[in-house]
């Protein structure tokens, strides 16, 4: 395992991965501000062994050409006791 | 297929789990304590999201939502305990210097600069607490992964480079590469709400994870070999 991780080829194929797709993850969010940029689009990485939830049901800013609202709104949005209304209808009351 | 392959996956993450927390209590542990608190950081929020996510997975509406906000609630703890894993791995990188003491210095103020600068841009006294700490996270998390990558970078440039370090950190750069790609795919899958899409880019985030967590199981059930 350890001539793996020592291929320098190895290496780079797994670099031009995370750079494409922070990249793309970037693109996404290219029409926000510029201060805003890394903030909006970087990736809400995964941990541990669950899968990521749909990304509709968790952040609402992160998609479209249009500038994503404040994330004060979202998160207000995901808390309290009520259960949240489908995750379209998040979207239309932001 | 929705519901059996991200259960699949946590539970076969659960099972990897227990033997790399086995194989760390047999002494790594001390080496890299860091490493351990992720790891157990690690499988108890898998278990603490367990019931949520099978419901969720299941398609009851009502619970899926718990599990999203719990699901990312997790993702602050982890992103925090993977940074400071990270640190402690670019900290092991500096034992073959000659000048290790500054370098392990400014290893460690750096990165609570780091950390200190992007929580000072994005606190905020007033407002939901997510507000700034989703920003302050995420930016924690790209840190980690480019420090990782350096770690990786570094070591394979170095003619006496530690192999037990050399692992971890490739295979958390596994874990950085999988999960960009993979929430790439969900960022393309937003659109048109494409479940297929969105499944395929989350199955690529758990299995880059289960590969970091079996790399580090094989990585630290050995005796770590000697700088080669």
């Amino acid at each position: 395992m350890c001539k793996f991780f020592e291929n320098k080829f190895v290496f780079a194929v797994i670099l031009s991965l995370f750079v494409l797709g922070y990249g793309w993850n970037l693109s996404q969010g290219a029409t926000v501000p510029p201060h805003r940029l890394l903030m909006e689009s970087s990736p809400l990485i995964a941990h541990g062994p669950s899968s990521p939830p749909d990304p509709w049901d968790q952040v609402v800013m992160k998609h479209g050409p249009s500038s994503p609202p404040d994330p004060w709104d979202q998160v207000v949005m995901k808390h309290g006791p009520s259960s949240p209304p489908d995750p379209w209808d998040q979207v239309a009351a932001v | 297929m929705r519901f059996a392959l991200p259960m699949l996956g946590e539970a076969v993450g659960l099972l990897l789990e227990l033997p790399l927390i086995a194989a760390l209590l047999r002494g790594p542990y001390r080496r890299w304590p860091f490493v351990f608190v992720y790891v157990i950081g690690d499988f108890l929020t898998s278990l603490v999201e367990l019931p949520s996510a099978y419901q969720y997975w299941r398609g009851l509406r009502s619970t899926g939502a718990s599990y999203a906000t719990l699901y990312w609630i997790d993702e602050i703890i982890i992103q925090i305990l993977v940074y400071l894993a990270v640190v402690s791995l670019v900290y092991g990188a500096t034992k073959p210097l000659r000048s290790r003491r500054i370098v392990r210095n400014l290893v460690i103020l750096g990165a609570v600069a780091l950390a200190g600068i992007s929580l000072l841009v994005h606190y905020r006294a007033t407002g939901a607490l997510g507000s700034w700490v989703t920003p302050w996270v995420r930016d924690l998390n790209f840190s980690s992964a480019v420090l990782d990558l350096g770690v990786w970078a570094l070591l394979i440039g170095s003619p006496r480079r530690d192999p037990q370090l050399l692992l971890l950190s490739g295979g958390l750069g596994i874990q950085f590469a999988g999960s960009a790609i993979g929430e790439s795919l969900q960022h393309l899958a937003i659109p048109a709400r494409s479940r297929p899409l969105s499944l395929l880019g989350s199955q690529i985030v758990t299995i880059s994870n289960l590969l970091r967590i079996y790399i580090w199981w094989q990585t630290l059930r050995k005796p770590a070999d000697k700088p080669h």
